[in-house]
């Protein structure tokens, strides 16, 4: 049985991401590619300089590979300074927050997480008895639901907002008709930007907004309430959803995990699980 | 080019500046803006700077290789006879480039860190970049005037260079100064996290996260290099020790006890969100500290072994020290609302500020005047002046809040802890231990500046001084190592903790009671009486106190052993009920075993640690990052506990004096069943081109069983044939180690002169040096994201683990190249002592010829301490008692030339003020925590235990909580 999604050709979808700069796998390779070059510079030096000059020559030779490369590096400072440069593009999305209360009671349910969870493993290695456990554990648990239903308070003010701007997207995806080319937003691009520990949670549930099963004729249905969305999430990324120029990139749902893999991709990025779809395709 | 090549060093040093100088003000300017584009910009200026410093380290390279005697620097630390590895090492020898190098290591860290950041922490980002270019330009600036190591000769180039120090040409060389610079400049990580944490008032727990690991490795380095400077010590300085209590010493300890106290309160605020205030003061004092360590060393304000030659340097550093203090302060001023958990409004702002500057406006000209009246020189004037105001500062500081903000509810919950029986307790208490005993190593090491400029009485605090009280101070820690694994986080149930407290307890009298009974015949008995350092009840208290510590160092050992084992124990166990380890234990007992096998085969137990070590970490890899956290902590525990017990060896070391004709035997009895017997088979000598090198031949068997041949040698050299060198023959075992020094040979009647030393134990400090590496790094592993690709996670643990495991052990097996040789030069010259009267005696005293920094008589071997020793040994003959000595001695040169203070009059303060300190601090710190048992948060109780939706939430983000740590 094969499903809408995995009809999808391929091809549109994977050339937006794979020249996409966010995409951890074109970041790895970028890395690779470096570690390669220098690895080759170093093996070049060795075998063709030092045979010819002396170990003071071949100091040298560094002496002023180092020194271009510092003036490189400066010159390109001043550039990126006074605009003659782009930003990189993991920076692209990086915004300087001041302090803020919120992110205080965030820390502070974090604290209190943490907490909670030694006092699990006190109890398990008997360093406190069942009586004592639940006495300071009920503590440590009021007190994050205290938390968490003031940082749950905190985002009302924010939900209006966020639930135009859901409204304005799944629009957008209903007039395009090829849903490969609606723009997708930047939840869907921090998505592929993995290794911001910070977006992660948000990242995920913004992923599962969308279906990619349900993605026919252009038309787009929600698999979770909009209620359970992140209104600050979806409201400090609005720019980004009006304006972005990139693609949508049509993703397979793992059926374990929920987690979104490539649409060619044979097993789960996440949970190793064999996707659905994989013998539909073949 | 080439007849400039100098002047294009100097312009590099100013190139540097210029380009910290342009980074750091991109730098703040992306912090007030919050300006991305200025925050890559700037991140670009750091690297350009990094490789700006490469390119001048190179450049100092490339004129040592070209043997270029035309810089100053280079003429007199290296000449043409050097091999290039020397060459290359003599960049740190001496004072110019030691500073290039301390720059170049920074620069490393300051690439990885911006390396390591990319675009996270983007709000702190520019403030660490911009703190750790300040630091840079400091560096940059002495190297640009004092210390420029590119600076010319004023008398052109010469043919041929000085050369390096003899001393200096070793393999430890090589090794020890950049372990130790790695783990001094590290510091300054931190303290550009704790800067810009304050600065951008983000004191949460994220700056606490980010410099987790780095303040971790710098503290790995601190140990290291520490470990390599005793081991250095012990084999090339020849007095049989490790460690002198020099000031230099003592500077490189000291930042290494406030990071042990700080890499514990840490923790403290990443659970609880307390001791912000104290956690930022840690961070800065450890970099203060480091900084305070260079001083020492550079600026010759205290004399010392490793001093480098006198110079301006030392003032810069005092203003340097000038600048952070009264930046810091302001800071924490500045942010002391958010640091004390209170809104963070103008008012309370305003009040800190005026309040903490006002305190130095009145207080402050008083306290100079007074100084100045007190004849300190400038750097002991501003040393004094800083400490004091900071104390003044904190307390009325803590006065006008307690006074504003009595009626205001705080932000968060007010500080409040569940019970003293927790560990965090345990840790503050380790915290108030760690921080008296830098007291205690910081006021004996300043000691000597104090008492000049207070009582004009010029005193040396040596050896035997530290060597008496640290041994009961130290003791303490390590009890409270033990006693604080015990507890668990939060609350420990008194039932529990009794339970817990039975097997450690029961093992430590068992072992107690063993050493008791069979100490003695082993050769390890538990009481060793030895000589009092005072001559009233102090002394006879202090003697009291060493003669138990083996017994009771011992007895701490095992006790510290059991409990972490229990430990294990317990969280097996507890895996194994939850089948969250699937490891079978029969794997872990095999490893044991096999391990048992190299012990066997190379004859050498030490060995035997290897398949319990490589067992625990199978074990240690699989457990969660929280987790591996702590019982990677325990280990480094174990680590220290095995140090403790090589420590401890001291106590019983032998010393014996000896001359033998060709064919004798001389025995040393180090039990009643067991015996090294040293066979002397006769003289040999070689010649080469430089020296004429005469060995005394040795065979040496344990027990009549041959353990090999050993052959220490007297170097008398073409070019200074009037002080030879002396080679010692080293035997390293298990055991103990025979160290043995030849002292003059008769060529006629081929009589020769021995020292014979046997050091117990001291095999156990490097092998507890090494675990303490290994498992540092599996504290430091990487933890692994959640939903990255499971193929990447792999291979990215894999390469993570493989990658610190390999560093870890390359780490902790550096020394064994040195340590695996049988001999080591004896540049100092040896000292012939007949018993141990005299050894305690000439260690009491000083040798005051004005050239021997600060040996004691028993260690010094120029002509005036030999002359010294010579009436000395009259005195004794005469019948003379060792206070009479001593008195007469130091009637003659001096309270100075005595190596331990008299405990008279205003002398007394070098052990009552820290005492006073220490339990001042316990006293506060009890009567803080009753305050804060009291403290329960109000809030938390309202509805308490009420079900609601919110609890199934809690449950999953309790779920996945570790996996997003």
């Amino acid at each position: 049985m094969t499903t809408a999604a995995q009809k999808v050709t391929p091809s549109k979808a994977d050339a937006s991401q794979d020249a996409s700069p966010h995409h951890p796998a074109s970041e790895t390779k970028r890395w690779i590619g470096l570690g390669v070059l220098a690895v080759l510079l170093v093996l070049v030096l060795s075998l063709v300089l030092v045979p010819i000059f002396t170990g003071a020559q071949f100091v040298l030779a560094l002496v002023a590979m180092v020194l271009l490369g510092a003036i490189l590096l400066l010159w390109n400072s001043v550039r990126m300074l006074v605009g003659e440069t782009e930003v990189p593009p993991e920076f692209e999305h990086v915004t300087m927050k001041r302090v803020s209360a919120r992110e205080q009671k965030l820390d502070r349910k974090k604290a209190v997480l943490r907490a909670l969870k030694d006092l699990e493993h006190e109890l398990s290695i008997g360093k406190i008895t069942r009586d004592d456990y639940e006495d300071v554990a009920e503590t440590y648990r009021d007190e994050a639901k205290i938390l968490m239903k003031e940082l749950d308070t905190d985002l009302d003010a924010h939900r209006p907002a966020a639930e135009r701007m859901l409204e304005n997207f799944l629009q957008k995806m209903a007039r395009s008709g090829d849903p490969s080319d609606v723009p997708v937003g930047q939840w869907q691009r921090a998505r592929d930007n993995a290794g911001e520990k910070d977006a992660k949670d948000e990242d995920v549930r913004a992923t599962r907004i969308l279906d990619p099963a349900k993605v026919e004729d252009g038309r787009a249905t929600l698999l979770i309430d909009p209620a359970e969305l992140d209104p600050v999430l979806l409201a400090s990324r609005a720019d980004a959803v009006e304006n972005d120029g990139g693609k949508a990139v049509l993703r397979v749902a793992c059926g374990a995990c929920a987690i979104l893999n490539d649409t060619d991709a044979k097993f789960c990025k996440s949970c190793g699980a064999k996707l659905a779809g994989e013998t539909g395709m073949a | 080019m080439w007849n400039s090549f100098p002047l294009f060093g100097s312009a590099l040093i100013l190139c540097v500046m210029l380009a910290a100088a342009y980074t750091f003000a991109v730098g703040v300017n992306a912090g007030s803006k919050g300006s991305v584009r200025s925050l890559t910009s700037a991140r670009l200026g750091a690297y350009g700077t990094v490789a700006l410093i490469a390119v001048s380290v190179l450049t100092l390279a490339y004129a040592f290789l070209s043997h270029d005697f035309r810089l100053r620097y280079v003429a007199q630390h290296s000449d043409r006879s050097m091999p290039t590895v020397y060459l290359l090492t003599a960049l740190w020898g001496g004072q110019d480039g030691s500073i290039l190098w301390w720059l170049f290591l920074l620069s490393l860290y300051i690439g990885t860190c911006v390396l390591w950041l990319r675009n996270k922490f983007p709000e702190l980002q520019p403030y660490v970049i911009a703190t750790l270019m300040v630091v840079v330009l400091f560096f940059t600036v002495l190297m640009a005037f004092p210390a420029n190591p590119f600076a010319t000769s004023i008398a052109g180039a010469r043919g041929d260079g000085g050369g390096m120090n003899p001393l200096l040409q070793n393999f430890y060389m090589i090794i020890h100064p950049p372990s130790l610079y790695i783990g001094f400049v590290g510091c300054s990580i931190p303290f550009a996290f704790a800067v810009a944490a304050l600065v951008t008032g983000r004191l949460g727990t994220e700056w606490i996260l980010a410099i987790r690991k780095w303040m971790l490795f710098a503290w790995m380095f601190l140990a290291i290099g520490n470990t390599l400077g005793m081991l250095w010590a012990y084999e090339e300085l020849g007095w049989g020790g490790y460690w002198a209590w020099d000031p230099v010493e003592n500077a490189a300890f000291m930042p290494f006890l406030v990071a042990t106290a700080y890499l514990h309160s840490a923790m403290i605020q990443e659970r609880r969100g307390l001791f912000k205030v104290w956690n930022v003061f840690l961070v800065c004092l450890t970099f203060f500290m480091t900084i305070f360590g260079t001083f020492l060393t550079r600026s010759g304000a205290i004399a010392s072994v490793h001093s480098f030659a006198q110079s301006g340097i030392g003032t810069y550093f005092v203003y340097f020290l000038v600048a952070i203090f009264a930046f810091c302060v302001s800071l924490i001023l500045y942010r002391w609302p958010e640091l004390r958990d209170l809104p963070p409004n103008r008012k309370f702002r305003w009040a800190a500020l005026l309040s903490g500057w006002l305190v130095i406006g009145v207080t402050g000209p008083g306290v100079w005047f007074l100084l100045n009246n007190a004849h300190m020189g400038l750097s002991m004037r501003v040393l004094t002046f800083t400490a004091i105001i900071a104390l003044t500062v904190f307390v009325s500081v803590e006065l006008v809040y307690r006074r504003l903000t009595r009626d205001i509810p705080r932000a968060q919950v007010a500080p409040y802890i569940e019970s003293f029986l927790s560990r965090e307790f345990t840790f503050l208490l380790n915290n108030w231990a760690l921080l008296g005993f830098l007291g205690f190593v910081l006021v004996a090491t300043t000691f000597p500046m104090i008492s000049e400029a207070l009582w004009s009485e010029k005193v040396t605090v040596g050896p035997p001084y530290y060597n008496a009280w640290v041994q009961p101070l130290g003791l303490v820690i390590y009890v409270l190592m033990g006693v604080g694994t015990l507890f668990g986080w939060k609350k420990t149930s008194p039932s529990a903790f009794k339970k817990a407290c039975i097997a450690p307890v029961v093992a430590t009298v068992a072992a107690v009671s063993a050493h008791l009974a069979f100490g003695k015949a082993i050769g390890f008995p538990a009481v060793v009486w030895g000589d009092s350092v005072y001559a009233g009840t102090m002394g006879v208290v202090l003697r009291a106190i060493n003669a138990y510590s083996p017994g009771l160092g011992v007895a701490v050992a095992v006790f510290n052993v059991a409990v972490i084992a229990q430990e294990f124990v317990a969280l097996f166990q507890a895996r194994s009920k939850t089948k969250a380890d699937a490891t079978p234990v029969m794997l872990y007992l095999g490893i044991c075993v096999i391990g048992l096998v190299p012990a066997f085969l190379f004859k050498v137990p030490a060995v035997a640690v290897v398949g319990p070590v490589l067992a625990m970490f199978i074990a240690l890899v699989q457990l969660p990052a929280t987790s591996r956290r702590r019982y990677g902590g325990y280990m480094v525990h174990f680590g220290l506990v095995t140090m403790l017990l090589g420590f401890t060896g001291q106590s019983w070391n032998i010393n014996k004096e000896t001359s033998l004709s060709p064919g004798q035997t001389f025995a040393v009895e180090l039990s009643p069943t067991s015996r090294y017997e040293i066979t002397y088979k006769g003289p040999r000598m070689e010649v080469d081109a430089q020296k004429r090198m005469i060995f005394a031949d040795l065979t040496v068997t344990k027990n009549g069983v041959e353990l090999g041949a050993a052959s220490p040698a007297k170097f008398i050299y073409k070019k200074n044939a009037s002080s030879p060198t002396t080679e010692v023959a080293m035997l390293h075992t298990t055991r103990d180690d025979l160290y043995l020094v030849v002292g003059n040979v008769n060529p006629e009647t081929k009589l020769a002169a021995f020292q014979v030393h046997v050091n117990p134990l001291v095999m156990l400090i490097w092998l507890g040096c090494m675990l303490m590496v290994i498992f540092s790094f599996v504290c430091m592993w990487p933890e692994l994201a959640p939903n990255e690709s499971r193929v990447w996670q792999f291979a990215r643990g894999t390469a993570g683990a493989a990658a610190s495991i390999w560093l870890g052990l390359v780490l902790a097996l550096m020394p064994t190249q040195a340590f695996a040789l049988q001999t080591s030069s004896l540049h100092a010259g040896t000292v012939k002592i007949d018993n141990p009267q005299e050894k305690e005696i000439f260690a009491s005293l000083r040798c005051m010829c004005g050239d021997c920094a600060r040996d004691p008589l028993s260690t010094c071997a120029c002509s005036q301490a030999d002359a010294m020793r010579t009436r000395i040994r009259s005195q004794i003959a005469k019948g003379d008692s060792r206070d009479k000595i001593l008195e007469s001695y130091a009637a003659e040169f001096g309270t100075a030339s005595l190596s331990v203070p008299p405990d008279r009059g205003a002398l007394k303060a070098i052990y009552l003020g820290p005492l006073f300190l220490i339990g001042g601090g316990g006293l506060g710190l009890v009567l803080m925590m009753r305050k804060w048992r009291k403290n329960r948060p109000a809030e938390a109780t309202g509805n308490r235990g009420e079900k609601d939706k919110y609890d199934s939430r809690l449950e999953d983000e309790l779920k996945n909580l570790d996996e997003n740590l």
